[in-house]
């Protein structure tokens, strides 16, 4: 696993997104419950999964037809190496929303 | 939507395009479900293909070497045609417009075999992995492309520096492909397109400055296009012939010249980018050159014998060399059956995991 160069703002919401299911998340899903448009969120995952912090799979769903769905997780090292950066966003989240 | 969706994928590298297209058609179809809206998956794709990331792609070692060999071939081809307009260009007479075509051609004919031979040097001495052969080729490149200067900053005279640096030349490219299309490594590396630039820099400032040297060598050695007249009647027979004969070669050469350039960028910028399609640029830009080599091959028979008995030697020679060149672009690139990698989602058989979403 490669350590990240840059970890912007939307790159740890895309990690608290993956963090906070213990099963693989629909691309979609973490769209929306980043808040982050697609075209931040595809990048990132791109660039995760590059990285070795995220793996993917297709979905294994055979009511639905037509394309499938891609769903990703945190790899081992992935979750290890997010942690600190999710809860320093969460505590900065929850300063701000204190002063505020 | 699925229209710019089909469009966004079609614009990544092949090994990524099935999967992201999968990946985004099934998000477009599911997105209302989301509560995502279309239109975002749509700009989100756009935006994806946009900025992704285009490694060398990793290919089997028959496609890395057919792709390098035949990109550097093509540039070589479409270079060796480029230098002839300089080469034949030297003493003619032009009326406008042809004129200021003739000078800005000029101009960045110099520019090129000066600024050439310094970007290629920084470029590949600027990466790290580059191999030995390609640094060796490319410095050798780099000296024997610097020899039209030699009598610039001593003066005129012989430049006896050029024939060694002709020699180097076929040496010098020899290195160069064996570097790029031989090593095996089958490990995508984000420099190599660069390493590559750097030699196509260095090919474009040999065959400027080399084979228009040589071609205006060989030009000065044959009795009849001399300057020195033999009586003052055949003297003036002989520039009507000339002029004559250099307005209406060089208006074929100036076209041929302007087509060439753009060949160069579209197969230079498309090879860049790093998709299968540069093959099928560079068949398409050989092919062009080799119907360019083929009219000035006629031209120069047909048009350079002023007088019975006489034939354009340098002409047809370089116009040999080009098409033999072109002939080995399209031998090359046609003669290796292409292997591409399947893409992700086509080969993907790992076990799948059950939707979170769909409940």
């Amino acid at each position: 696993m490669e350590p990240l160069i840059r970890v912007t703002p939307a790159t740890v919401d895309v990690l608290a997104a993956l963090q906070e299911s213990s099963d693989p998340v629909w691309g979609l899903a973490i769209i929306k419950s980043s808040g982050r448009p697609a075209g931040s969120v595809y990048p990132i995952l791109d660039r995760l999964e590059r990285s070795g912090w995220v793996t993917s799979v297709w979905e294994d769903e055979p009511d639905r037809s037509g394309p499938r769905r891609r769903y990703y997780e945190l790899t081992e090292g992935g979750a290890r190496a997010a942690r600190p950066h999710v809860s320093a966003r969460r505590v900065a989240v929850a300063a701000r929303a204190a002063t505020a | 939507m699925r229209r710019v969706i089909l469009i966004a994928s079609a614009l990544l590298p092949h090994p990524i395009r099935g999967r992201y297209r999968e990946q985004w058609l099934a998000d477009l179809r599911d997105a209302p479900e989301a509560g995502v809206g279309r239109g975002q998956i749509a700009w989100g794709a756009l935006a994806f293909a946009a900025t992704a990331p285009r490694p060398w792609p990793a290919m089997s070692f028959d496609n890395l070497r057919a792709r390098r060999v035949g990109f550097a071939l093509a540039l070589a081809a479409a270079l060796l045609g480029l230098t002839t307009y300089p080469g034949y260009s030297v003493g003619g007479i032009l009326p406008a417009p042809w004129g200021l075509l003739q000078f800005a051609f000029d101009t960045l004919v110099v520019a090129l075999q000066v600024l050439g031979p310094i970007v290629a040097v920084v470029v590949v001495s600027a990466v790290r992995e580059t191999p030995w052969r390609e640094r060796a080729g490319v410095r050798m490149l780099a000296l024997a492309a610097a020899a039209p200067l030699v009598p610039a900053l001593l003066g005129r005279g012989d430049n006896l520096y050029l024939y060694p640096a002709a020699l180097a030349y076929p040496a010098a490219v020899a290195l160069i492909l064996a570097a790029l299309g031989l090593r095996h490594s089958g490990a995508p590396s984000r420099y190599r397109p660069r390493a590559v630039v750097g030699a196509a820099a260095l090919v474009a400032s040999a065959g400027l400055g080399g084979v228009s040297l040589a071609a205006i060598g060989w030009i000065g050695r044959v009795p009849l296009v001399t300057s020195e007249p033999v009586g003052s009647a055949l003297y003036e027979e002989w520039l009507r012939l000339k002029v004559e004969f250099e307005q209406r070669v060089d208006v074929l050469l100036v076209a041929s010249a302007i087509t060439v350039v753009v060949l160069v960028a579209a197969v230079t910028v498309i090879g860049i980018l790093g998709r299968p399609v540069s093959l099928t640029a560079a068949t398409i830009g050989a092919a062009l050159l080799a119907v360019f080599g083929s009219a000035q091959l006629v031209q120069f028979l047909v048009l350079a014998t002023p007088t019975a008995g006489w034939v354009d030697g340098p002409g047809v020679m370089g116009t040999l060399v080009r098409l033999a060149t072109v002939v080995a672009v399209l031998a090359t690139i046609d003669g290796v059956r292409q292997r591409l990698p399947r893409s992700p989602g086509a080969v993907d058989r790992r076990p799948r995991t059950r939707s979170v979403l769909s409940g």
